[in-house]
């Protein structure tokens, strides 16, 4: 571009008062999309990393309710080269309290959950390898209101077991004496974890725990979990007479996460055609009401081609200035937004936020696509203007 | 720069009926020459002046600046920049711009000068059409007098060799109107060609060539 026009696209931009409307909107607009594609690729890569890492999710789990012989069954299973494991549902959760972190306001409840050892990324101490030792999270919530959505809660309500680290704790279950387990280790809690106040034992302490404690736990009527040496290789399980039905805990899973994912996704490309929507009204309602000076324009020796040229490079300038704005402001919003809303829930505040530079520049190649087209439609308007009628209006 | 029309026609059409407001008008104009183009009102004087412009196109014939012919929105553009100046009833000022600002338009357009030379330039033209104090001044600050004075600038910013008026005073005092034929008659005793449109008996005293344009027909008075 000449610097002559520069000059005169910059006098039009600061003399054009409905600029700053359009600078505001793209500001606005633009966060939504940089925030938008940031949570949905930092959403898609937490969650994908959180599927691949958590061995939970590699199980399979199967409920018949004419298991005639479900001994019979899992035995038949742990046979199978494929099966590398089966639990029963009193082997896999249950629930507790603990009494080291009950206070007035918090009732210590916890989960434990049944896992196998040299699947968590132990980051203090070291893995389970005897009954009645137990693993926990790096961020422990010992409190089971952090599931009521209680914005008092955000990350800053957890506490660290560090220094509880190879101690007994003592856990209570239901109108019971305490058993002790002790906290062999730490486990890096950002992609594998089930539950914020979730600990983990082996199997086998939970089903001791589950037998003694909780006698009225309806196993018979509970899935059965099965862990497979490859989750492709499922179809094995069909080639037992019992089993007819079996889920994969993945597909659940994934179910539910692909539905965040795309609301994301879907939500950041409608921000992306909003911003394309805006700048062609805001621009059609400008050739609109700049027709006059566009006849003026071309009076003085500006081919319609130019008046363009113009219009585009005054877009692209007013785009680029509010992007600049919305990406300051974008990574202050991205951030702060986890601490305002997803850090109340503990299991959300794991997300790592990234402005990611793909986002970023996705967002900026889409829009700028996306404003060329709709600024070439509105502006095609000029060449339907009649400048020798326009010189007498 | 010489303009040459041949065989020139033009009808609006509107509500079905036709208007045949230029009839195989053939016309050459001269440089150096004040042409006054008198006529009644819906004659196609402002038509005649629009296609001379190159901003209305004319249904048949030619139109020649120097022997040359132009087609099209780009060809127009660069001969109204270069050798075409306008000025109209109604000033046609950038409302959001100053007057040098308006002045200064064209030559935006104009690679060969620095800023500051076409500061100078325009302030230059401001002071010939007596406006050298109120440069900085919006078109709404001014009155029409001074709004088609500052009109009358930015028509000879780039120097042209045709001026283009169509009724330029329509909306001026009489104080106003003799200034602004006269600015125009200079220009003409310059060397260019100056068209005007008007309806005002004043300008016979300084035209050297009186045009009725009647029933789509030029002729000499």
């Amino acid at each position: 571009m000449k610097n002559n026009l520069k000059d005169y696209i910059l006098m039009n931009i600061k003399n054009n008062k409905t600029n700053l409307l359009i600078v505001l909107v793209l500001i606005i607009f633009q966060i939504l999309v940089i925030v938008g594609a940031s949570y949905y690729s930092s959403i898609k890569n937490f969650w994908n990393e959180f599927m691949s890492n958590s061995y939970e999710f590699d199980l399979v789990y199967i409920i018949e309710e004419n298991l005639n012989n479900r001994e019979a069954l899992v035995k038949k299973l742990k046979e199978n080269p494929h099966v590398k494991d089966v639990f029963q549902y009193d082997e896999f959760i249950s629930f507790g309290t603990l009494k080291e972190f009950q206070d007035e306001n918090k009732n210590g409840e916890i989960e434990l959950f049944g896992t196998i050892s040299g699947v968590k990324k132990i980051v203090l101490g070291k893995d389970i390898e005897k009954n009645f030792e137990m693993i926990c999270p790096a961020n422990f919530y010992p409190d089971s209101l952090i599931y009521n959505n209680n914005s008092n809660y955000n990350y800053k309500n957890s506490i660290s077991l560090r220094d509880k680290l190879d101690q007994k704790l003592k856990m209570n279950f239901i109108g019971t004496m305490p058993i002790e387990l002790k906290l062999v280790g730490i486990f890096d809690d950002n992609y594998d974890f089930s539950s914020p106040n979730v600990c983990y034992v082996s199997h086998d302490t939970l089903k001791q725990l589950n037998l003694k404690y909780q006698k009225d736990l309806e196993v018979q009527e509970m899935p059965i979990y099965i862990l497979l040496d490859d989750i492709q290789n499922a179809d094995v399980l069909l080639d037992y007479e019992e089993i007819t039905e079996y889920t994969k805990m993945k597909e659940i899973n994934r179910e539910v996460g692909d539905k965040v994912i795309r609301i994301t996704g879907i939500s950041t490309l409608l921000f992306g055609l909003c911003i394309g929507l805006l700048i062609y009204f805001l621009f059609m309602r400008r050739v609109k009401n700049e027709s006059r000076n566009i006849a003026i324009l071309s009076l003085v020796g500006f081919s319609k081609k130019k008046i363009k040229k113009l219009y585009y490079f005054e877009i692209i300038i007013l785009y680029v200035m509010s992007f600049v704005v919305a990406l300051i402001i974008s990574y202050f919003i991205a951030f702060h937004f986890v601490e305002w809303f997803l850090w109340n829930s503990p299991s959300l505040s794991l997300i790592k936020v990234v402005i990611s530079k793909f986002a970023i520049f996705g967002c900026l190649i889409i829009n700028i696509l996306l404003l060329l087209i709709s600024s070439k439609k509105s502006l095609s308007k000029i060449d339907e203007l009649n400048i020798s009628e326009l010189i007498y209006e | 720069m010489k303009i040459k029309l041949e065989n020139c026609n033009k009808t609006y059409i509107k509500n079905g009926i036709k208007n045949h407001v230029l009839k195989d008008l053939s016309y050459e104009f001269e440089p150096s020459t004040f042409y006054a183009i008198m006529g009644e009102s819906g004659s196609g004087k402002s038509t005649l002046i629009n296609i001379l412009a190159g901003l209305l196109k004319f249904d048949t014939g030619n139109l020649k600046f120097n022997n040359k012919i132009y087609h099209g929105d780009v060809e127009f553009s660069k001969l109204r920049l270069r050798s075409i100046g306008l000025v109209y009833q109604s000033y046609l000022l950038n409302e959001q711009m100053t007057a040098i600002e308006n002045v200064m338009l064209p030559l935006y357009l104009n690679n060969d000068l620095a800023k500051k030379e076409k500061i100078l330039l325009s302030q230059e033209k401001l002071k010939i059409v007596g406006l050298s104090n109120k440069v900085e001044h919006f078109p709404k600050e001014l009155s029409g007098g001074e709004q088609q004075r500052v009109a009358v600038a930015r028509a000879l910013i780039n120097n042209p060799e045709i001026i283009l008026a169509d009724e330029p005073t329509g909306n001026l005092d009489i104080k106003n109107e003799k200034d602004i034929f006269e600015m125009l008659k200079k220009e003409s005793i310059e060397g260019k060609c100056v068209i005007v449109v008007s309806h005002n008996p004043f300008i016979k005293k300084y035209a050297d060539k009186l045009l009725i344009l009647e029933n789509g027909e030029l002729y000499e008075k």
